[in-house]
């Protein structure tokens, strides 16, 4: 357990880098949430805790993808709270049903974190036009600088997007536990429900023709193999 | 013609990943696209090159992966002297790049990759991240040098080089792929994460959904609204094939 300045200053720091790489500078997958909350659960001691966490959002945003100027719902904020929330302590002391109630407790970061994003993008706006005013300046190289300050924009919004989020949901979350007795345990029937939106992901345009029979006989050794029988 | 070496192929590499760091609603790439190709335009252009660089401050958009192929017909026809024509073919081409690229990369590849790397992780979560870091980033780092290589190549008529090739029916053929891991994926996180209830009606829901004539969203949506419904009466009611292992 470390304390609460600690854990959200190393959120913002994490967010912050891992913000800018998600759009701004190279796509190089650390973002996704099951790389992002692993490392930050290592980062915080529960490496293994932390890839639970990340293999609950991969599976609920496995169709989430950025075509053209959508800009989607992108789990970064929720998979690194969760494992913030299981490292400070403020889930109490119940196992694994802790995984699936953080996870839960964080989903509705997913709205700050587009907002960030979205932030982000128009805080841009001008940048092109100032990258045109100093062409004719006579100063191109500077407009190089615009876009590297577009960068680093990325990283300031998201850094202290997440840090804001993070102190709301800690204070949010230890309220509701406490008036809510045995929330916990209800909280673990929701472990089920990646499961359905990972398969309605799958299912909904990726299933043609064999694919079906591929699945099906996936599914089939997967529920084998996790119940013991063939492992 | 001054030719193009590793260390120009290796900037323009570095700098394509930076494509979209001053993505933006009204110019979205634009001032990337500038960005990436600054040195090289600098490099090959006279006493004019403010005209050049002011072409390339424009609108654009596109896969930021296939952007690549862009960047090369760019590089070789900014370098001919053809400046009209670079930005003609970047702007004719940036369209069916991105839905092209979308299909292929975020559409078809990506979830495929990840798919794999959750498989790993439920085994071994280091392993499973490490296979999602290598897989994603060799086939792009390959894709991006390839294509501006094959951009520069074709420069000159840049559509000769996807008239062979289906890349719509490439992403078919990878999303039949992914069925197989998925299907493993999501076996194994139903029976280790669900209760024998929740589970059982899992199993029942391909086989009456392949015969519902593949309603996929809604029916999943249901499904999955009336199981949590039970999962949360059964646990209520304490019934032993609703409680949590």
């Amino acid at each position: 357990m470390s304390s609460l300045p600690v854990l959200l200053f190393s959120t913002a720091l994490v967010g912050g880098l891992l913000g800018v790489e998600r759009t701004a500078f190279g796509q190089f997958s650390l973002s996704r949430p099951l790389v992002a909350s692993f490392l930050f659960g290592a980062l915080t001691g529960r490496p293994a805790e932390g890839a639970m966490v990340g293999i609950i959002f991969e599976l609920l945003y496995i169709r989430s993808i950025p075509a053209g100027s959508y800009v989607p719902y992108h789990p970064l904020y929720p998979a690194l709270l969760s494992v913030m929330l299981l490292a400070s302590g403020v889930l109490g002391d119940h196992g694994w049903m802790r995984i699936p109630a953080a996870a839960l407790l964080a989903l509705p970061a997913i709205l700050p974190d587009r907002l960030a994003e979205i932030i982000w993008r128009r805080s841009n706006e001008r940048a092109i036009i100032r990258s045109v005013a100093l062409c004719r300046m006579g100063k191109p190289g500077q407009a190089r600088t615009v876009h590297m300050v577009g960068i680093s924009r990325a990283f300031l919004f998201h850094a202290i997007s997440i840090t804001l989020s993070g102190g709301i949901l800690y204070f949010l979350s230890s309220r509701v536990l406490a008036a809510v007795p045995g929330a916990l345990g209800y909280f673990s029937v929701l472990g089920i429900a990646p499961f359905f939106v990972g398969l309605a992901g799958v299912s909904a345009n990726r299933l043609r023709g064999f694919g079906w029979i591929g699945f099906v006989l996936g599914l089939l050794a997967g529920a084998l193999v996790g119940s013991g029988v063939l492992a | 013609m001054i030719g193009i070496g590793i260390r120009e192929r290796i900037l323009f590499l570095v700098r394509s990943l930076s494509i979209q760091g001053s993505w933006s609603y009204r110019h979205m790439q634009g001032l990337g696209y500038f960005f990436v190709l600054y040195p090289w335009l600098r490099r090959i252009t006279g006493d004019d090159f403010h005209k050049v660089f002011k072409r390339h401050l424009t609108y654009f958009n596109t896969h930021p992966i296939m952007a690549s192929y862009l960047f090369g017909v760019s590089a070789r026809l900014d370098e001919e002297g053809d400046h009209e024509g670079s930005v003609r073919a970047k702007n004719t081409l940036m369209g069916p790049m991105g839905a092209a690229g979308d299909s292929l990369f975020w559409g078809s590849l990506r979830p495929l990759v990840t798919v794999s790397g959750l498989c790993v992780a439920l085994f071994n979560p280091l392993a499973g991240v490490f296979t999602l870091l290598f897989l994603h980033n060799a086939i792009q780092l390959f894709a991006r040098w390839f294509l501006f290589d094959k951009g520069f190549e074709n420069a000159a008529d840049p559509l000769s080089c996807f008239a062979d090739h289906d890349i719509l029916g490439y992403s078919r053929k990878i999303r039949s792929a992914i069925a197989p891991p998925a299907g493993f994926l999501l076996g194994m996180v139903a029976v280790r994460t669900g209760t024998p209830g929740t589970v059982l009606l899992l199993f029942c829901v391909p086989l009456s959904l392949y015969l519902m004539g593949r309603k996929t969203l809604t029916v999943w949506a249901v499904v999955a609204f009336i199981s949590l419904i039970l999962g949360v009466l059964g646990l209520r009611m304490e019934l032993p094939w609703f409680l949590p292992r």
